[in-house]
C-alpha cells in the first residue's frame, strides 16, 4: 500500500490529494470530501454521479474504459473525451500526477 | 415513551434483540422518522426483532451500505417480511447482479440526468395545471390527496402513456398493494395491476408513442433480442409501484415540515434558488422506504451471524439520521455541507428514478411557493399515516392566508 498524489480541479480551485493504491479513485475523492462526487450507488456502476474529467499524469496511462462504463457515460451531462466514472479506476502507481476535473454540472 | 436498553437482550449468538413491529409498533406516531430515531436511539445499528416472524433490522449508514452493496450475501430476490411462498418478482429489483444489468441498461437512458432535464418544462406545466386548480380562489386543501399524490401519479402516468382519467383507480390499486400482508392480499391485488399493465402493453404494440412502454417494447436486450411480454410486464409493475407512492410520501413529509416552519417558508420564497437544498435536506430527513434483503449465504458482519433464509430490513430513513454521518441529525439545516442519506438506497438497485424524483420535488416546491408562500397545518385535524416497508403520510390538511376561520 502506497499513496499516489493526484490533482483535483473544481472550477478555479486546484488542490492535491493523496490516493491510496488499491482503493478506487472515487473512494479517494470521497475520502478527501471533494464536492461534486456523490457516488450514490457506492461504486456499483449504475448512477454516474462519480463522473469526472480525468487526464493522465506523466505515465500517460489510464485504465481502459469498460463497456458498462461507456454506456453510463453516454448518459452523462457534459460528456467530454476525458470523461470517466471514477469508481471504475483503481488507484495504482501509474495514476501519479493525474488531473481530475469535476464537471461544472455536478458542483 | 418506553425506550430501548432494558429491552435489549442477547439472542443465543450474542445478537442484540429488540422487539420492534415495523407494521404497527405503538411507539411510532405521525412523526414516523423522528419516532423511529427516538425509539431506536439506544439500540445497536444491527439487531434482531422477534416480530413478524423474526428478522434483522439495520439502521446505521455504513452498515446499510454494506448490506445493499453485497448481493452475494444479501439478495434482493425476496422482499417480503414475513416471507411469503410465491413472492412477486420485479425487474430489475428482484434480480441480483449480473442479471439486473441488461435491464438497467435499457431503462437508464429514460431516467438519466439528460432525460430528466428534457422533462423539466413538462413537469412545470403539469405542476402549474394542478396547482392552479388547487389554489386559485381557494385557501385550503389536503396536500397529500389534492397535490402530492395527484402530481406524482399524473407525471408517472403520462410517462407511461397511461390514460389520465384512470388516475384514482391506479392510485387505489397502488395503495392496496402497499397494504397487502398475506398471500391472499397479494393474490388479489397483483393480478389487477398486471391486468392494467397488459392493457397498456397491448395498446402500445399497435400504437407506439414516446412513452416508456413503447420504448420497452422497442428495446434490444443485450443487443440480441426483444423483451418478452412478461419482462415488459414485470418492469412496468415495478415502475408502477416504485414511481408513485414514493414521491407522494416524501413530498408529504417535506411539506408537513415546511408548513411548521415559517422561517424556512420565508427563506425559500425569497430565495427559490435554495429549493434544491430544501429537497436534499428533506430527502435526508424524511426517507420513506425500508428495503428488505434475503440472506443467501452465511455472513459474519457487524459482530453477528446472518444465516441463510433470514430476512434483513434496512431502515433507509435512519441512514440520513445517523449521527456518525450527519452531525446533529434531527435538525433540518439548509446549509449542511457534505450531508449524506440513503433514501434512494445504494448499490446495484439504487433508485432508478432518483434524478426524476428530485426534479419532481423541486418543481412542485417552486411552483407551490410561488402561489402559496405562507401556509400552515389546519390545527384541528391530525395527519393519518401508514407504517411498513413504505412509510406513508396519508393526509396533510393545509390552510393558507385568508383561510383561517373562513
Ligand atoms: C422520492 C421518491 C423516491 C424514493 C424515496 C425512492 C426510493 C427507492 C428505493 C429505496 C429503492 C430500492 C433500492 C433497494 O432496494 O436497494 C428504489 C428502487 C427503484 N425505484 Fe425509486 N424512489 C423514488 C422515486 C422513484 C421514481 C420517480 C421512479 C420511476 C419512475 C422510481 C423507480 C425505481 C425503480 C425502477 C427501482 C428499482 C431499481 C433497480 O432495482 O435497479 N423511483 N427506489
Amino acid at each position: 500500500m502506497t499513496t499516489v498524489a493526484i490533482v483535483v480541479r473544481q472550477g478555479a480551485d486546484e488542490r492535491e490529494i493523496d490516493a491510496v493504491t488499491g482503493e478506487s479513485l472515487m473512494h479517494a475523492l470521497k475520502g478527501a470530501r471533494i464536492s461534486g462526487i456523490e457516488a450514490v450507488c457506492s461504486g456499483s456502476m449504475v448512477c454516474g454521479t462519480c463522473h469526472a474529467y480525468v487526464t493522465p499524469g506523466p505515465s500517460g496511462e489510464l485504465p481502459p474504459i469498460g463497456e458498462g462504463e461507456a454506456e453510463m457515460l453516454d448518459e452523462a451531462v457534459d460528456r467530454r473525451p476525458e470523461s470517466r466514472l471514477t469508481c471504475q479506476i483503481d488507484v495504482t502507481p501509474v495514476l501519479a500526477g493525474i488531473i481530475v476535473e469535476i464537471p461544472a454540472s455536478q458542483m | 415513551m418506553a425506550t430501548a436498553p432494558d429491552m435489549t437482550v442477547p439472542r443465543g449468538d450474542h445478537a442484540p434483540v429488540f422487539d420492534f413491529d415495523i407494521y404497527a409498533d405503538p411507539r411510532i406516531g405521525e412523526d414516523i422518522q423522528g419516532d423511529y430515531a427516538h425509539v431506536l436511539a439506544d439500540v445497536p445499528p444491527v439487531f434482531w426483532t422477534p416480530a413478524n416472524g423474526g428478522h434483522w433490522i439495520v439502521t446505521g449508514f455504513e452498515e446499510i451500505v454494506e448490506v445493499v452493496t453485497n448481493p452475494q450475501d444479501f439478495s434482493a430476490r425476496e422482499m417480503q417480511i414475513p416471507r411469503v411462498p410465491d413472492p412477486p418478482q420485479f425487474i430489475p429489483l428482484s434480480l441480483d447482479p449480473p442479471d439486473n444489468i441488461p435491464y438497467r441498461r435499457i431503462l437508464m437512458p429514460m431516467f438519466s440526468p439528460k432525460a430528466v432535464r428534457a422533462m423539466d418544462d413538462d413537469l412545470r406545466r403539469w405542476a402549474n395545471e394542478l396547482l392552479d386548480e388547487v389554489t386559485v380562489g381557494k385557501n385550503q386543501c389536503d396536500f397529500v390527496d389534492a397535490v402530492a399524490s395527484r402530481f406524482s401519479v399524473t407525471i408517472f402516468m403520462r410517462l407511461m402513456g397511461m390514460p389520465v382519467d384512470r388516475l384514482r383507480e391506479f392510485r387505489e390499486i397502488a395503495d392496496e398493494h402497499f397494504n397487502a400482508r398475506t398471500p391472499e392480499d397479494f393474490g388479489r391485488v397483483v393480478p389487477r395491476i398486471l391486468g392494467i399493465v397488459d392493457e397498456l402493453i397491448a395498446l402500445r404494440r399497435t400504437q407506439p408513442g414516446e412513452d416508456i412502454i413503447s420504448k420497452l417494447i422497442a428495446a434490444d436486450f443485450d443487443e440480441t433480442r426483444k423483451l418478452t411480454h412478461e419482462e415488459v410486464q414485470r418492469i412496468c409493475f415495478l415502475l408502477f409501484l416504485g414511481g408513485m407512492d414514493t414521491v407522494t410520501n416524501v413530498s408529504g413529509f417535506a411539506f408537513r415540515n415546511l408548513a411548521q416552519d415559517p422561517e424556512l417558508q420565508r427563506e425559500l420564497a425569497e430565495n427559490p434558488a435554495r429549493i434544491p437544498q430544501f429537497v436534499d435536506e428533506s430527502l435526508r430527513m424524511f426517507g420513506v422506504i425500508s428495503t428488505p434483503r434475503l440472506v443467501v449465504r452465511e455472513a459474519e458482519r457487524f459482530g453477528v451471524t446472518f444465516r441463510p433464509g433470514e430476512m434483513v430490513l434496512c431502515v433507509l430513513a435512519l441512514a440520513g439520521r445517523d449521527a456518525r454521518r450527519n452531525p446533529d441529525p434531527a435538525r433540518f439545516d439548509l446549509d449542511r455541507s457534505d450531508s449524506a442519506h440513503l433514501t434512494f438506497s445504494s448499490g446495484p438497485h439504487l433508485c432508478l428514478g432518483h434524478i426524476l424524483a428530485r426534479a419532481e420535488l423541486r418543481v412542485l416546491t417552486e411552483e407551490w411557493l410561488r402561489r402559496v408562500p405562507r401556509f400552515e397545518i389546519a390545527s384541528d385535524q391530525s395527519c393519518r399515516f401508514r407504517l411498513g416497508t413504505v412509510n406513508a403520510l396519508l393526509s396533510l390538511p393545509l390552510i393558507w392566508e385568508g383561510g383561517k376561520g373562513a
